[in-house]
């Protein structure tokens, strides 16, 4: 994917300290490491510009302590040749591609 | 407030306390946010929709969702549930049952269900453990396993959650792990709509009690089991059953029509009004 | 008593067979389909009993009917329905026990069952009949205190008041005395579905209906969630005990047959009752001042009946088809002024009106 995207939707991920019980899954789970832990366990976001907006930090959350939120802004990023975005690996098994055996 | 997590607040209750009960880490979380997301999906109103559960740490996910909650006795929560639905039809019956709850105590009412065919849909969260009295070995713990009550090695064969509902004829049977928690989504979306006995098999991880006495790690290392160890429906299709062995299948694995007893019933009605005038 | 049922408005009925209730199924799975009711076999008692709180909650009146080993299986959903104050109704056909026992044989031996089978500290409501009348009367009954009060009720019969066979004349359905639910009339979000009232008894709404509330066998605060806080446990159960230890005058029955002047008064329910009335007349041509207190009402205990008629005799006779029950209430309730004989019958056949006049006979 080589030029550059017209907009990049730069992502806000807001965590919410009250309801976060540090037990470390976003930052694990997170395909590109835009999130790190901090001295007590909790996450808190290293790297925002890393951030894909796939959401799934979201989703596995079991407190629903992070959310990200798509901020639409009219900067424009250059993305080099060869530096493709990492997908995560959980698109595998995405429910659009199960179906049903045939009976 | 991403999208995702706008939703979950139109649906919790706002007069409970949070964070809710469950450990650090723990997958009935996830699974409450694929449910919330699901039932969205599928458009039915709050007023519609009767959720019940049992008894264990599953047990206590309704208190927290903005639905008709019925939290019941240990194992009955279907029993509860068909009453529910055949006295009004209307209403979408949703049941959370843990593994010891849908397949040990309540295992007669589980399968007896499935085999009439009621129009409610069970979401089994399978952890392999009896977390909230304290991880002692479930129906579901697999074999070789520790736990408070096995401490030396579990010597009973585990039960097949997804497997036994469809023997017992479940017309939809669906398996899925917290991790992939998309593909719960979907699932469960499908198992709601579906008309009967409907069946969605959560594999969730228990640190606390059952990674705990078995040195399977914390949360993030026993989702990265789930990871490693979930193989599509399609996928194993093609694989050898030795392959299989230590595998989840997640997907679809049955999904077939029968007649579902609240139509039947009618027909019953009418038939007794005909004998009665005649 | 499935017509009985029909009249109060039951509209499900979830059932397991067992002698000697299985006609109760029977028929009402002819009947209740016709009336856009609900019949199902499930697969054990305490899944019927389940499906019965389950109909219940949803707005339909529902009931059961069993005898003694699926009434054992009941007590866990019976203290459930007791809990989460959920309207419904249990016929146990009492029959010998303990275990299998004596499936065609009568008895009263689930007495004290019916008060405390289940675990905790509970009230309970168990009505008794002793003549087919008293069936269809004691069901409409148990229907509406169940739906009063919320709480389950259990209707305790014998097997021989169950297969009892006599000549009654259904009243008019208009003529029937028939209690529905309060539902709540205040906006969704002011319900509170377990709050106290005057009565002590919080209104009921129905699943589906826009009160959108939890229901929990967990001790719940007033909105049903689940508490551990010790000033919100204490006044719920107090509460529990109140909405009936109120309303004695309401839910206790009894029926009084001479015992304006009874030097000897005879406490008997079920039908043993009857009996007890054929020897009281005997008695009384012998020249013995013998009354009957029926008890229709067994739990909560009829303490006022007992004591009124302790006002005069000085002698009761509690004749029973167990090894004491309902004596040892009796007894308790007699302050001294009065001996307490009993009249034990356990091997499955009924007491007869010549037993109770000889131990009459004896004690006089």
């Amino acid at each position: 994917m080589a030029g550059t995207r017209k907009k990049k939707e730069t992502p806000e991920i807001d965590i919410y300290k009250a309801w976060c019980k540090a037990c470390g899954i976003c930052v694990a789970f997170c395909p590109t490491g835009a999130l790190a832990k901090d001295e007590t366990g909790h996450p808190y976001v290293k790297d925002i510009e890393k951030c894909i907006n796939c959401g799934w930090c979201e989703i596995r959350c079991p407190d629903f302590a992070i959310t990200v939120e798509t901020k639409t802004k009219g900067k424009r990023i250059e993305v080099k040749s060869g530096e493709e975005e990492p997908k995560p690996k959980e698109e595998e098994v995405s429910p659009e591609r199960i179906v049903a055996p045939r009976q | 407030m991403g999208e995702a997590t706008k939703l979950i607040y139109k649906y919790l209750r706002h007069d409970k306390k949070f964070p809710h009960v469950w450990c650090p880490g723990c997958g009935i979380g996830i699974l409450l946010g694929a449910l919330i997301r699901a039932i969205d999906r599928t458009g039915f109103e709050k007023d519609e929709i009767v959720l019940v559960s049992g008894i264990g740490c599953s047990g206590r996910l309704p208190v927290y969702v903005d639905f008709n909650t019925l939290h019941t006795t240990h194992g009955r929560a279907l029993t509860f549930a068909t009453g529910v639905k055949l006295a009004k039809p209307s209403l979408k019956v949703i049941v959370i049952m843990g593994d010891g709850d849908a397949v040990a105590i309540g295992g007669n009412h589980f399968i007896h269900a499935a085999r009439r065919n009621i129009d409610v849909t069970s979401i089994i969260l399978n952890n392999s453990i009896y977390g909230m009295t304290g991880g002692q070995y479930s129906p579901t713990t697999p074999y070789g396993m520790r736990s408070s009550t096995t401490a030396y090695s579990n010597i009973e064969q585990a039960f097949k959650i997804s497997e036994l509902a469809v023997t017992a004829g479940a017309v939809f049977v669906g398996r899925g792990t917290v991790y992939q928690a998309k593909l719960l989504d979907g699932l469960i979306e499908k198992a709601i709509l579906k008309p009967g006995f409907s069946v969605v098999e959560v594999i969730a991880h228990c640190h606390t009690q059952y990674g705990r006495q078995n040195r399977l790690g914390n949360a993030v290392e026993m989702m990265e089991w789930q990871r490693d160890h979930a193989v599509a429906v399609e996928k194993a299709a093609g694989m050898a059953p030795e392959a299989l062995q230590d595998k989840i299948v997640i997907g679809v694995l049955v999904d077939k029509e029968l007649p579902v007893y609240q139509e039947e019933y009618e027909m019953i009605r009418e038939r007794a009004k005909a004998t009665a005038t005649r | 008593m499935v017509e009985g049922a029909l009249v109060a408005g039951c509209r499900f009925f979830a059932g397991y067979p067992i002698t000697p209730a299985s006609e109760i199924s029977e028929i009402l799975s002819i009947k209740l389909p016709r009336l856009d009711g609900t019949f199902i076999q499930m697969e054990d008692e305490i899944a019927s009993l389940g499906a019965v709180i389950g109909a219940s909650l949803a707005g339909v009146k529902s009931m059961t009917a069993t005898s003694g080993p699926g009434f054992s299986l009941m007590q866990e959903n019976l203290g459930f329905a007791i809990m989460a104050e959920v309207p419904c109704v249990i016929v146990n056909v009492m029959r010998g026990g303990p275990s299998t026992g004596l499936p065609t044989f009568p008895s009263q031996s689930d007495v004290m069952q019916a008060r405390w089978g289940t675990h905790g500290d509970h009230p309970a409501i168990a009505l008794s009949a002793s003549t087919v009348r008293e069936c269809y009367e004691m069901t409409v009954k148990a229907f509406n205190l169940s739906e009063k009060f919320r709480t389950p009720v259990v209707l305790l019969m014998d097997e021989v008041v169950a297969h009892m066979r006599e000549k009654m004349v259904l009243p008019d359905e208009d003529d029937v005395e028939v209690f529905n639910r309060v539902k709540p009339t205040v906006p969704p979000e002011w319900y509170m579905p377990y709050e106290d009232t005057p009565r002590g008894v919080p209104a009921m709404a129905n699943f589906g209906e826009g009160y959108r509330y939890h229901v929990t066998g967990l001790t719940h605060d007033v909105r049903g969630f689940p508490t551990s806080r010790p000033d919100e446990i204490g006044p719920f159960i107090a509460r529990l005990h109140r909405k009936i230890s109120q309303h004695f005058s309401e839910i206790q029955m009894a029926e009084f047959f001479q015992t304006e002047d009874a030097e000897i008064t005879i406490v008997a329910y079920g039908c043993v009752a009857r009996s007890a009335r054929r020897a009281m007349i005997e008695a009384r041509e012998r020249g013995i001042k013998v009354g009957l207190l029926k008890l229709v009402t067994i739990w909560p205990f009829a303490r006022s009946a007992v004591e009124k008629v302790l006002q005069k005799s000085r002698i009761l006779l509690v004749p029973e088809m167990n090894m004491g029950q309902i004596s040892r209430e009796v007894k308790r309730v007699n302050p001294g002024v009065a001996k307490v004989f009993t009249l034990n019958k356990v091997d499955g056949t009924i007491i007869t009106p010549e037993e109770i006049l000889n131990r009459i006979t004896e004690v006089a």
